[in-house]
């Protein structure tokens, strides 16, 4: 297949906003510009009279025709609780975040629609904002939700081992916190879809921005009353997702605009509707304790986690399933006598909350990375050797964590090893040294981690299904078809690599097809890609490569054992120069099957059909529970220099080490280690969505949410080790969101390392220019005071 | 140059309407004149329903946001093809730059780069390679903002600015050109043309400096300019001019007038930073808090007239 980057380097992609159809009409949401208030009135009457406007959907339209939001996960048991909301795509009562869409206005053309949306009227009763997570828990605090008792969606506690014993253990016990802030991610590409309803089928197809069809036809057919079966969902090209396109709610509004109009209807979202509606995450405060011994052992945690969950996500429960795993993650890659962690998820009058890269994963190891190097500095220990002493050994594995995560495989002294190495961790500490005699102040930041990766988590939409098809057509091109859609992340070339070099073809004849709610599986999220999507391309090409010999065999009249596929071509491995192409392999296969060409018996078997459809399943999970199948393991190294006057940092080194099983394409590895490394900068130094105490979200465009820009990149250095997995089909472990999880920790590292001079701790997330001049000035202060 | 005030009439009040993620464009007809004459002749026909743009870098982004609303058809007049507008010319001690060039131009210019290159410098920290391509040095000025990145530069260099209306050509000192955030002395029908700059002196240096909450593509949280000539050892003329702690960017004549008359040493120059700091009352916004803007506003102070003492030696 003709490689995607070039095509779309050369203008041919086709994104969602590229999408024309004959007589189509657009849509544009009106938004709320109030956090919380009740809906009095709407008059659309101006809206309509306007030339070119078609209709303006309320949330009357929407709760007439359609249901509310399906329900993606509830987990009822275990005392905990689990709190859902009734919600449809647009209310028709109560407004409760600035921007949630009140109304859609169809008209003839997309500027026409945007003008008509300024003439929608609506009367607000306005109410007062649940706002903060800790005072939206207060009794009293305004509700989000009439019919619950509080604010509180979730509390989930989680006992993993044996916490009290560790903490018997202890010498001693450090008690640590730790915030981020309220982020979100951007893809290049808002999102974007057009539906078309055929009126006369009462069938529904769709083409867009989706990250997951499959799932998106599930929650689009749900809301919409519209069997499954009538519905197509089509991924085009995707300008990044990052999970935060994994969710369909707008989406239903368009099939419903175009039901409604008979016409097709295309939404393209703008980025400021994106930040303000669009999925958020993290806004997660940690205050916990860990317990070791004098000997930097490591034993146990006890640990609250709050979450800022916003309004009831449009794929509901899923935000609140992303407390899972961050209550879980804290382990990381250490042996632990036991841990408790208590999960708490509280609604308020914001954006709701969903995946994005990390989405859970991440938070336990960042805490417990800040907790460890915490650790380390009271036993007057380097970062590298508290790790070393409790990193679970490569013959452990695979280990059974206490969280009943399996970690697959890995050598974990070896990734930190290899990463001292090429950052030169003594020289570092020795110019450290040097610099500080002039009055600068570098520091150095040492994280590692491991990524739970390709989630299935059973009872819920997220339960791992997954089909692929490899098929071979009549002129010997090979067709792959998958639930893996290419969001940036390098879907296509690996599943072209993994089938190419199974059926010994070069992988230009593997076309892999545009994603569609066709194939089942929910699609790449949670660095599903590599595990199951590509384990179950892997295992059909396996599969459809016995077929290949097994027919050759039967053509060439040769043995089975006997058969080589090698370049694309076929032959007896006695006889290399009587070989026959896959071309002509495939034509005799399809159009002279007789009996002449195959062995009569196959035919007679229905077994010479040149397609393998299947499934893949993780090994490990349906006896652990383990909800992730591989575990990628990184060390970061980074160094930076803190400017005391002004509280910039700037980044002068970054070093990371990475081992994520084999290798499939090793330019698709280092793309999302570069990509993941830039936004966990900016989450640790920029980014943070700032409501106001009105609800009002107070940046919404790329001048105010700050992403780090190419000048703000550091030279990434990077080094690979490859110890494969045994559970993965092919080797090769998910990493997508490795790379985020270790780069935000290690800058915060390595600025509280920069600034121990004033005995700092840089729990806070973005560290700010400001922010940073802020803690140096109180730490001066204090230490005047008591000096 | 966007003639600010011409289009004020017809704006709304945006408070609490509709979240709308990017409005739709006011019906617009769109002028390109090529001559000054052709210009008056268009802004004396359309009056208040006319708005002049040039690279419309600010423009775009206003209406997309709701920030500026036009309720009646908008006379749209583009003087970026004018080339009396486009010249960066040498004038005996003064150097003349056309409102309409970019700023791209500006930052490769030799003539600016030699005559004064603090303007360089300060726009070379300014917006995207994208934005530079397109964006002007009037449009910058016209907008009014009090982040402007060249408004420092330009009033500590005692620039003044070139306005034309139907009665001809006058000369506004920038110091007096601003009135308020977004506000400035132009009104219906006048139109700024050139900026005039007195060229840098054998015995003279300027700095700029900027802060903000990342390094590139950012408005600033604070800016600095700081222009010294120093005659044997001693500052006989200081300037000073800071961005984003006023409602306009602003001299601060009392730490100036401290340096004048001084050697500029390590003590001088910190008492003439901490005057300038102490001089400016800023606002907290989403990008600062006004205490990190006088914190600032003291280190790039001092930094500034540090780097100028360096410059000299």
């Amino acid at each position: 297949m003709k490689k995607r980057e070039e095509r779309l380097i050369l203008g041919k992609g086709q994104y969602a906003d590229d999408l024309e159809f004959f007589n189509m009409a657009h849509l544009v949401f009106v938004g709320s510009p109030h956090a919380h208030a009740r809906i009095v009135s709407i008059d659309i009457e101006k809206a309509l009279a306007l030339p070119g406007v078609i209709t303006v959907i309320t949330g009357k339209e929407v709760a007439a025709h359609t249901r509310p939001l399906p329900v993606q996960a509830n987990f009822t048991s275990k005392g905990w609780t689990w709190r859902l909301a009734d919600v449809y795509a647009i209310p028709a009562d109560k407004v409760r975040w600035h921007g949630e869409p009140v109304a859609a206005v169809v008209a003839e053309d997309e500027e026409t629609a945007r003008r008509a949306a300024d003439l929608v009227v609506v009367t607000y009763e306005i109410l007062p904002v649940a706002g903060d997570v800790l005072t939206a828990l207060e009794p009293g605090a305004p509700k989000v939700y009439d019919d619950w008792e509080d604010n509180k969606q979730v509390h989930l506690l989680f006992d993993f081992g044996d916490p009290d014993k560790a903490f018997d253990m202890a010498d001693q016990v450090l008690p640590v916190t730790n915030r981020e802030g309220r982020i979100t991610g951007l893809p290049i590409e808002p999102r974007g879809c057009v539906g078309v309803y055929d009126t006369k089928n009462d069938s529904l197809e769709m083409w867009g921005s989706f990250q997951t069809p499959f799932l998106s036809r599930h929650n689009i057919s749900a809301t919409l009353g519209v069997p499954e079966a009538k519905v197509k969902i089509n991924a085009v090209d995707i300008g990044g997702a990052f999970g935060l396109k994994i969710h369909a709610w707008k989406e239903n509004v368009v099939a419903l605009a175009s039901k409604l109009t008979g016409r097709p209807v295309k939404w393209m979202e703008p980025h400021r509707d994106f930040v303000a509606t669009g999925p958020h995450q993290r806004d997660v405060f940690w205050d916990g304790k860990i317990a070791f011994k004098n000997d930097g052992t490591l034993l146990g945690l006890k640990a609250k986690v709050f979450h800022d969950l916003g309004v009831e996500s449009t794929n509901k429960g899923i935000a609140a399933l992303s407390i899972f795993p961050a209550c879980s993650s804290p382990t990381n890659m250490y042996k632990w006598v036991g841990m408790h962690v208590e999960g708490i998820g509280t609604v308020t009058n914001k954006s709701f909350y969903c995946a994005y890269r990390g989405y859970g994963k991440d938070k336990g190891i960042k805490f417990i990375e800040a907790a460890i190097n915490q650790v380390a500095k009271k036993l007057h220990m380097t970062p590298e050797a508290i790790r070393l002493k409790n990193f679970i050994q490569p013959h452990e594995f695979p280990y059974h964590q206490i969280n009943n995560y399996v970690l697959d495989s890995g050598d974990y002294p070896a990734v930190l090893n290899k990463a001292m190495e090429m950052a030169d961790l003594e020289g570092l500490r020795k110019r450290k040294k040097e610099l500080a005699a002039q009055g600068r102040h570098l520091g150095i930041g040492l994280v590692t981690a491991i990524e739970p990766a390709g989630v299935a988590v059973p009872n819920c939409q997220m339960g791992g299904i997954t089909e692929a098809r490899v098929l071979i057509t009549p002129d010997g091109s090979v067709e792959v078809h998958s639930d893996r859609t290419e969001i940036g992340q390098g879907a296509e070339i690996s599943h072209a690599t993994i089938v190419a070099d199974i059926l010994g073809m070069d992988p230009a004849m593997i076309h892999v097809k545009r994603v569609t709610s066709d194939f089942i599986g929910q699609g790449p999220l949670s660095s599903r890609g590599a595990v199951y999507p590509a384990s179950a391309v892997a295992k059909a090409a396996k599969l459809l490569r016995q077929k290949v010999v097994h027919c050759a065999a039967s053509l060439m009249k040769i043995p089975a054992d006997q058969v080589v596929l090698e370049k694309g071509f076929i032959y007896s491995a006695d006889a290399p120069d009587k070989k026959i192409s896959y071309a002509q392999f495939a034509e005799k296969v399809f159009f002279f099957p007789g009996p002449r060409g195959l062995d009569p018996e196959m035919l007679k078997a229905h077994d010479h059909l040149l397609d393998v459809t299947t499934t893949w399943y993780s090994p490990t999970t349906p006896e652990s529970g383990s909800a992730y199948t591989s575990f990628c393991v990184s060390a970061d190294i980074a160094v930076v220099e803190v400017d005391i006057e002004t509280g910039v940092t700037q980044i002068v080194k970054y070093v990371h080490v990475h081992d994520a099983g084999t290798i499939i394409n090793a330019q698709v590895v280092d793309g999302q280690i570069h990509g993941g490394i830039v936004q966990g900068i900016g989450e640790a130094l920029y980014e943070g969505l700032n409501y106001d105490e009105n609800g009002q979200l107070m940046n919404t465009s790329f001048s105010n949410y700050l992403i780090p820009t190419s000048v703000e990149a550091p030279d990434i250095e990077i080094a690979h080790l490859e110890t494969p997995s045994p559970f993965s089909e092919t080797g090769a472990k998910g990493m997508g969101e490795a790379p985020i999880i270790g780069s935000k920790a290690v800058i915060l590292d390595a600025i509280e390392d920069a600034l121990s001079d004033f005995g700092i701790r840089v729990n806070d997330a973005p560290a700010t220019p400001e922010k940073v001049r802020k803690w140096i000035k109180k730490a001066t202060a204090q230490n005047l005071e008591t000096s | 140059m966007p003639d600010n005030s011409a289009g004020n009439n017809a704006m709304k009040n945006s408070a609490m309407k509709n979240f709308i993620g990017s409005r739709a464009m006011p019906d617009l007809v769109y002028h390109s004149p090529d001559t000054i004459t052709d210009l008056m002749v268009l802004m004396d026909t359309h009056g208040t329903s006319a708005r002049v743009v040039a690279g419309c870098t600010d423009f775009i982004p206003s209406i997309r946001t709701g920030r500026w609303c036009f309720d009646q058809e908008l006379n749209l007049i583009d003087v970026s093809k004018m080339d009396e507008l486009h010249q960066i010319e040498k004038q005996g001690d003064i150097l003349k730059i056309g409102a309409g060039v970019n700023l791209t131009r500006i930052l490769e210019s030799p003539e600016v780069q030699t005559h004064c290159p603090v303007l360089a410098q300060a726009v070379e920290q300014m917006a995207s390679l994208q934005v530079r391509n397109t964006a002007t040095m009037g449009g910058n000025i016209c907008m009014a903002s009090p982040a402007a990145d060249t408004v420092p530069p330009l009033l500590v260099l005692d620039a003044w600015v070139m306005i034309h209306d139907a009665k001809g050509e006058h000369k506004v000192l920038l110091t007096d050109f601003f009135t308020g955030p977004g506000r400035s002395v132009l009104t219906s029908g006048q139109v700024l043309t050139h900026i005039c700059i007195p060229v840098k002196k054998s015995n003279e240096a300027a700095w700029f400096q900027k802060i903000g909450t990342r390094t590139a593509v950012i408005i600033s949280v604070v800016s600095a300019a700081v222009r010294v000539n120093v005659t044997n050892g001693i500052c006989d003329t200081a300037r000073i001019a800071l961005g984003s702690v006023a409602p306009t960017p602003v001299r601060v004549t009392t730490a100036e007038a401290f340096l004048e008359g001084k050697p500029l040493d390590d003590q001088v120059i910190k008492e003439g930073a901490r005057l300038a700091a102490h001089a400016i009352s800023p606002i907290s916004d989403l990008r600062s808090s006004k205490e990190y803007r006088k914190d600032m506003a003291q280190t790039l102070v001092k930094r500034s007239i540090t780097a100028c003492t360096e410059a000299l030696k």
